[in-house]
């Protein structure tokens, strides 16, 4: 005899219909949904940017990358090391090299004034920082001259391959490029990061964007009042 | 007689006559010039420090001909190169300055030299630049016309 299948028995009498759910538990059911979509999208919208930035917001807690270099510190040059956050410092930091005749110059030169307008208790928690993408020409001492005509800040000399990592760790692309009858010169990505004093990265500015000083100003002040 | 289709001289005289007597035509300001003026507003060679050689010139030129003005050179005595520069940001977000053979600037219009955009680079300073001294810039156009400009050294 055949094992007997449940699939093989008769089926039975139709099983008694659930109890009707009340209309107010419906209705609340549908209620907390909605409030938890709500919820959701306002939480995502403030995750992503919960201050309209005239520069690129970056998702909340994107942490940035430490480094390592030298710079010319106290008149001498020393190793210099990056921890983002350290000393509740936000930092503005770009990479660009002193061969540069025209972005370069103007990216501190921007800083430097968007920084100096901003009420003094902030701007001595900001400090500029310029990484060198042209390691081979720029020595700290060199570096230190530059940032320092423009204004106030850090010039750090990283040899490569440190480099390398370092601006992939930030997204920056940089590639020697030969200019004809004369010496080569450095094509690159030309954001400026910012970084809160909690060493998260915040926001960053395309170079383009730098000439409007009062806007990068409001960014900087919004960053450095809520770090 | 051979026929040639041309005016007669004395139609050509009577013509000269009347555009003579009518008020409002005069002679092109540029009618004995062999190209109009370039006039430069606002132009400025950045500072950069005793160290650093190599710098840039911006500013607005105005062309008030009715023909664009193709730039295709220019010279300084204060650096071994000067170069017509574009800014260009390929696919991949690279940023960098390459030399053009030319610099255009439109009939009645204008081309602004910028560090976003086209400029004047200067290589290889010959003795460092001090603010406020001028530097003279002079710019060739493809009709071998030449454009002196004065351009103060300026802090950014």
């Amino acid at each position: 005899m055949p094992p007997a299948s449940p699939a093989t028995e008769a089926p039975g009498p139709p099983a008694p219909a659930p109890p009707a759910r009340p209309w107010y538990v419906s209705a609340g059911l549908a209620l907390a949904a909605v409030a938890l979509l709500l919820g959701l999208a306002w939480g995502m919208a403030r995750l992503r940017s919960p201050y309209p930035f005239y520069g690129t917001a970056y998702p909340a807690g994107t942490l940035a990358a430490p480094f390592r270099g030298v710079a010319v510190q106290g008149g001498q040059a020393r190793p210099f090391a990056f921890t983002p956050g350290q000393g509740g410092q936000a930092t503005a930091l770009f990479f660009g090299f002193t061969h540069c005749a025209s972005i370069c110059p103007l990216s501190l030169s921007y800083l430097n004034k968007a920084r100096a307008g901003l009420p003094p208790e902030l701007r001595s928690r900001l400090q500029i920082v310029l990484v060198s993408v042209d390691p081979a020409r720029d020595t700290p001492a060199r570096l230190n001259e530059y940032v320092r005509y423009f204004g106030t800040g850090a010039g750090v000399r990283i040899p490569e391959p440190a480099l390398g990592r370092v601006a992939r760790a930030y997204g920056v692309a940089y590639e020697k490029a030969e200019l004809q009858g004369a010496a080569y010169q450095i094509n690159h990505t030309t954001a400026t990061y910012l970084i809160d004093a909690r060493g998260r990265l915040r926001v960053l500015w395309d170079y383009t964007q730098l000439p409007q000083v009062a806007r990068v100003q409001a960014d900087l002040q919004h960053v450095l009042e809520t770090p | 007689m051979p026929q040639f289709p041309t005016p007669h001289p004395a139609r050509l005289a009577l013509l000269a006559a009347v555009l003579a007597l009518l008020p409002g035509c005069r002679p092109a300001p540029q009618a004995g010039a062999a190209r109009p003026a370039l006039t430069v507003q606002a132009a400025r060679v950045v500072a950069v420090p005793p160290g650093v050689k190599d710098t840039s010139v911006f500013g607005t030129l105005r062309n008030p001909g009715a023909r664009p003005l193709r730039l295709t050179g220019v010279q300084t005595g204060a650096a071994d190169h000067a170069m017509l520069m574009v800014t260009r940001t390929d696919a991949r977000g690279l940023t960098g300055m390459a030399v053009t053979g030319a610099l255009t600037v439109p009939a009645g219009g204008e081309l602004v030299l910028s560090d976003t955009g086209d400029h004047i680079m200067l290589m290889g300073l010959r003795a460092p630049l001090r603010e406020g001294e001028t530097v003279a810039l002079t710019l060739t156009d493809d009709a071998g016309g030449t454009h002196t400009l004065q351009a103060p050294v300026v802090k950014p």
